[in-house]
């Protein structure tokens, strides 16, 4: 995140003393970044802006546990791990779900602007793989996360966050290049 | 070591985690198997496909007032993903996602858009605060955009120096000389947009530019051995 | 020779197989709609579509080639000039292979030229200098190179052309296509295009065909210059702007300046609901002229 260092602390202070507005500006400057990672894990574009909510909520219940040893975008996108991978162990949603994968054949078309290209592939694909294959290859290869710090979100063992992500990343070259 | 034995090690060797011994192997057999040397450079785009892809892609509604009410309504007890929606907003979630996902780029055309709203709007204009540093999450986020595709433009251009060998001097010329009639236009572009940063067309035009550096160098980082 | 120069020539015989020249001619049964891989790296590929149910390779394998290798189950056929892995130079292999005219194509080259007609599967070429040439109706076609041309001629089949520096040239095509190239001139001919996109960072794009009813034709590029020749009863939407090209017109109205700071042009008008033209270009001069 580009905020400031000690804007940001202010800015940290002054919502954990419990001014709304404050949060409000960290949730402006960062919201792009849960909600995409919400949404690459989740493979669920619907699903993503719920989990992005829970975010800020949780965000706003637990900001008195942050400490500013990282930024807070670093403190945000953990929780965001956390929130994630917890819905989709409680499985509390069982309402059919439009995969992202689905929603973007429609739009692909229809854009004059941009024509999609490789990453809009690619995003497809992220979206059409296995739920902990797809995890695993978002954090490692998006947000460049170490598999020791997968793990130990995940739960997995490190050999097998590695497993998942060779699965991941040779399902993805089949993909784009069928 | 054979094929087999280097695709279970092919991950790591890539990452950067693979131990000195199994290195040096790997590197050996990389050598005279151009097959997994192919495997190689896929697995390397790959990986800097994704790490080109936006780091910040904005929902298609504003969040904020359905938080607010949580946070101040103490909804969060009851049921975490609160009342049923009515269908018109998974569709624009949906485009939302779509949107999103286009390239990186691409999110360099919304957010200039999104910037020029801003700009249209006036300072004021409601939920479109300014970050503490009086920097517009509009501009912030642009910033992102090029800083991912200069990382994956700097990745890139790194595999296709380890490739040098194992490319025709002819390629590598044609190679080399359209990097550089591309970071030319993107440049050109770049400067005019600083001069005119509400320009319309511009990011059009630079996603145009950014996306075939980018597709040029994946495509040149799998080319065969010989190319 | 003495009798060990003949043993040593023999061992280097047998170490590089081909010292000379090795013709080829052969023929596997394949299914009618099957897919046919072709790998040769330098030379010449022609595949063409017959009648028949089988594959038949025919050609010269150049000197130094290790062997031809034909495999196969029916719905994949394979035909791979296989290379010595230490050859520092090898001659380029020319084949003809005769595919069923419903196989789909896949084939890879460096140099080699790749030429491929009446073939009505899907088609997958990829060169890196070599020139590709497609004829014929395939059911969808796909060309990449980096420096080799491309010339797609006479298919209504959906499809996508990419070079580098290579020149892409579209004759005849109707279906929906696109061309991207970075610096390689794009050129267009035909009577009815339905959705075509051309993309160029420093090519030229000429365009020099007529627009089917409804149909759309965009063309962006940074400072290639972009020349739409279209009959003098094309209807359509035009859009055309430039930030700091010239832009002519046969057409419409004189180009306005749009931008308050940048010396941006834009030209829009309308001939008739319907079709959309659309171009788009930082430095390059667009040309609209009337047939």
């Amino acid at each position: 995140m580009s905020t400031n260092r000690d804007d940001e602390r202010v800015l940290v202070g002054a919502a954990q003393a419990g001014d709304l507005g404050s949060f409000e500006r960290l949730y402006r400057s960062t919201v792009g970044l849960v909600h995409a990672l919400c949404l690459r894990m989740s493979g669920n574009a619907a699903l993503a802006e719920e989990l992005t909510q829970d975010v800020f909520v949780r965000a706003w219940q637990k900001l008195a546990t942050f400490r500013g040893e990282s930024a807070f975008a670093t403190w945000l996108t953990r929780l965001t791990v956390n929130v994630v991978l917890s819905e989709r162990r409680e499985r509390r949603r069982r309402e059919a779900r439009i995969t992202l994968a689905d929603d973007l054949e429609p739009f692909a078309g229809s854009v004059p602007a941009a024509r999609p290209g490789e990453a809009l592939d690619l995003e497809r694909a992220i979206a059409s793989l296995p739920p902990q294959a797809r995890h695993v290859f978002v954090l490692h290869d998006v947000q460049g996360w170490e598999h020791a710090e997968i793990a130990h979100h995940t739960g997995l063992a490190v050999g097998t966050c590695k497993a998942h992500l060779h699965r991941a990343r040779r399902l993805l070259r089949e993909v784009l290049s069928s | 070591m054979n094929c087999r034995d280097l695709v279970a090690r092919l991950d790591d060797f890539v990452d950067g985690t693979l131990s000195a011994a199994d290195r040096g192997a790997v590197a050996l057999h990389l050598e005279i198997c151009p097959s997994c040397r192919e495997a190689e450079a896929r697995v390397r785009a790959l990986a800097a496909g994704a790490a080109m892809l936006p780091r910040a892609i904005e929902p298609a509604h504003d969040l904020w007032p359905d938080i607010v009410a949580r946070i101040q309504g103490d909804t969060v007890t009851q049921g975490r993903f609160g009342a049923v929606r009515h269908p018109r907003w998974h569709r624009r979630g949906a485009l939302a996602a779509a949107a999103a996902a286009l390239v990186v780029v691409s999110s360099v055309v919304t957010t200039l858009m999104v910037a020029r709203r801003d700009a249209a709007t006036g300072p004021s204009g409601p939920g479109r605060a300014g970050t503490a540093a009086g920097v517009t999450a509009a501009t912030l986020e642009l910033s992102q955009a090029r800083g991912s595709y200069e990382a994956a433009r700097r990745q890139l251009l790194a595999v296709l120096e380890t490739r040098r060998s194992s490319l025709s001097p002819a390629t590598l010329k044609v190679l080399d000389e359209n990097v550089r009639i591309i970071d030319d236009a993107v440049r050109q572009m770049e400067d005019a947009l600083a001069r005119d940063p509400g320009n319309q067309e511009l990011p059009s035009l630079l996603v145009t530019a950014y996306r075939q550096e980018i597709d040029m160098l994946q495509r040149a980082a799998g080319l065969p051995a010989r190319g | 020779m003495n009798r060990i120069g003949i043993l040593a020539l023999a061992a280097a015989a047998a170490a590089f197989p081909a010292v000379a020249q090795q013709r080829v001619d052969e023929k596997r049964p394949a299914a009618k709609d099957g897919v046919v891989e072709v790998h040769n790296v330098a030379g010449s590929v022609t595949v063409t579509g017959w009648d028949q149910d089988q594959v038949a390779v025919a050609g010269t394998l150049g000197k130094g080639a290790e062997r031809l290798e034909f495999t196969g189950s029916g719905s994949r056929t394979v035909v791979r000039v296989v290379l010595p892995h230490s050859a520092h130079h090898v001659d380029g292999s020319d084949i003809e292979i005769m595919v069923p005219a419903g196989s789909g194509l896949e084939v890879n080259t460096v140099s080699a030229d790749i030429k491929v007609g009446k073939v009505r599967g899907e088609v997958n070429l990829e060169s890196v200098s070599g020139e590709v040439t497609v004829a014929g109706e395939p059911k969808e076609f796909s060309a990449r190179t980096v420096s080799g041309d491309i010339e797609i001629t006479a298919a209504t089949a959906p499809g996508r052309a990419k070079s580098v520096s290579g020149a892409i040239t579209l004759s005849g095509v109707t279906g929906s296509v696109e061309a991207t190239s970075v610096s390689g001139t794009i050129s267009v001919k035909g009577d009815a295009v339905s959705r075509i996109d051309l993309e160029t960072t420093s090519g030229d794009i000429r365009f020099d065909a007529g627009l089917a009813k409804d149909g759309r034709l965009q063309a962006k590029t940074v400072s290639g210059s972009v020349e739409l020749t279209l009959p003098a009863a094309t209807v359509a939407d035009f859009d055309v702007t430039t930030f700091s090209g010239d832009v002519t017109d046969d057409f419409g109205p004189a180009a306005k300046r749009t931008s308050e700071y940048g010396p941006g042009k834009e030209l829009t008008f309308s001939t008739g609901a319907g079709g959309r033209i659309v171009a788009k270009s930082f430095s390059g001069n667009v040309h609209l002229r009337k047939k």
